[in-house]
């Protein structure tokens, strides 16, 4: 079996790199975390080289590094919390990305008064979500990935991808239904200042 | 403007698209990966040689400009197939020729590290959600497939001019479209650009996507018929803006009334 030069695994792991950041994200539920997650998954995965065949899918082996990294940072990251004097609620909310948050702007062609804080509760609820349902709505959502992508990524069948990307939009619909709400009472602006 | 769901569907359907843009906008991944620790691990774990050390970093160089060109040094720096190994490199005709090749390398590799970072940091202030070019026949059939079910169905004239006036700088409105085309609603597929709006329609039961985008931001997309997917690409600029209508029809049958708003 070849293996696989460090150069051309540079080359792959960028190309693949977005898809990865928006998985060790959704496994975190924290996209501070995620690159230092795809950090730590790419030295192992230098590490390991020799055990990945370069006829196969990198992105399939490089995603099952990533994943397994990922759930090692939530355990060290939730065993520090419970270790700790005044520990943070369960409810604390996720930390989101401040620099693309403030830049977001009427990208609906709406804005919505309360935008600010319907961002903070869309993270609450994903965060409410199981790490593989959070990654499979995460990768659908974000790139617009199909669900025979979802699945090589995640390691699953491609109906459960499909399932788990349905049943999270349920979810985070029930969880934000207060919305629903707002929006009938027409709580928006027009886009002209 | 017609509108056929129900209004609980409508409700869920407008909660649905504003979760997924706030996603997107939260959980945007950046757009330049960061490849500092790369080469930290590449140097620590190479022999104390300069050479040596240099050579791998020079692959890695090679490989982020060949991927991503975010940094134009190629002055310094040439293009070199993936997968080229050390061994070639070291071929060069002298020992010193070699040398001074390798310092230069790194002065480039480090200009390309550090400058990468930076333009990164640029994009992600400039950029609220990732793009990645994809076919325009993949976006409508994944459209399609989905139900053909726009972001929001927008019924103000006003405000569908000024969503294309803030969007690509001219304001725009369907002006006289004939009785068998309706208007479905506006999307934001992508498409040609980040900034893209896409108008979804119908004409004669057929499903009609127009990718509406400044000229500035075309690129290179496949016009005509396109075989594998049974749907014609019909490309028409106006404007300073660029329109790409896609549909199962062989011309473009709401692109000519989609036109700048009476002033």
């Amino acid at each position: 079996m070849r293996q696989l030069e460090e150069s051309e695994f540079v080359s792959l792991y960028c190309d693949a790199h977005q898809r990865l950041w928006v998985l060790a994200s959704a496994i975190t539920a924290d996209s501070s975390l995620a690159e230092d997650v795809l950090q730590e998954a790419a030295i192992t995965a230098l590490r390991k080289l020799e055990d990945f065949d370069p006829e196969t899918s990198f992105v399939a082996w490089m995603s099952q590094i990533v994943r397994f990294t990922a759930l090692n940072f939530l355990k060290i990251r939730n065993r520090r919390k419970t270790e700790s004097l005044g520990v943070h609620s369960d409810t604390e909310p996720v930390t989101v990305n401040q620099s693309i948050a403030e830049t977001s702007v009427s990208a609906t062609g709406q804005l919505f008064s309360d935008q600010d804080d319907f961002d903070d509760e869309v993270v609450a609820a994903i965060k409410c979500l199981d790490p593989e349902r959070r990654a499979c709505l995460l990768l659908r959502s974000v790139h617009g990935l199909g669900y025979d992508e979802i699945a090589e990524i995640i390691g699953i069948p491609e109906g459960t991808a499909m399932s788990h990307v349905h049943r999270a939009k349920a979810s985070m619909r029930q969880q934000l239904s207060s919305y629903r709400d707002r929006d009938d009472t027409s709580d928006q602006r027009d886009v002209h200042a | 403007m017609p509108n056929s769901n129900t209004s609980d569907e409508d409700s869920d359907l407008e909660l649905d698209q504003r979760i997924d843009l706030s996603i997107r906008r939260t959980f945007a991944p950046p757009s330049v990966p960061n490849l500092s620790f790369l080469a930290e691990h590449f140097n620590s774990k190479t022999a104390a040689t300069p050479s040596s050390n240099l050579a791998k970093t020079a692959e890695l160089a090679m490989a982020v400009r060949d991927e991503h060109n975010t940094v134009g040094s190629s002055s310094v720096v040439s293009s070199r197939p993936i997968g080229d190994n050390q061994a070639s490199v070291s071929q060069a005709p002298s020992r010193n020729k070699l040398r001074l090749a390798m310092i230069g390398l790194a002065a480039a590799i480090t200009w390309i590290v550090v400058g990468s970072q930076f333009y990164g940091s640029w994009r992600s202030k400039n950029q609220t959600v990732a793009f990645q070019p994809r076919p325009l026949t993949e976006l409508y059939q994944a459209c399609v497939a989905d139900g053909f079910r726009p972001y929001w169905v927008c019924e103000d004239e006003q405000l569908f001019a000024s969503t294309f006036k803030d969007r690509q700088g001219v304001a725009l409105n369907l002006q006289g479209l004939p009785a068998s085309s309706k208007m479905v609603g506006l999307s934001y597929l992508l498409g040609i650009s980040r900034q893209s709006t896409s108008v979804l329609a119908m004409t004669d039961d057929s499903p009609i996507i127009v990718f509406v985008d400044r000229l500035e931001n075309d690129r290179k997309i496949d016009t005509g018929y396109i075989d594998g997917d049974d749907l014609h690409v019909t490309r028409i600029v106006r404007d300073d803006l660029v329109f790409y209508e896609v549909s199962p029809l062989p011309n473009a049958r709401i692109t000519p009334y989609l036109l700048p708003s009476p002033k």
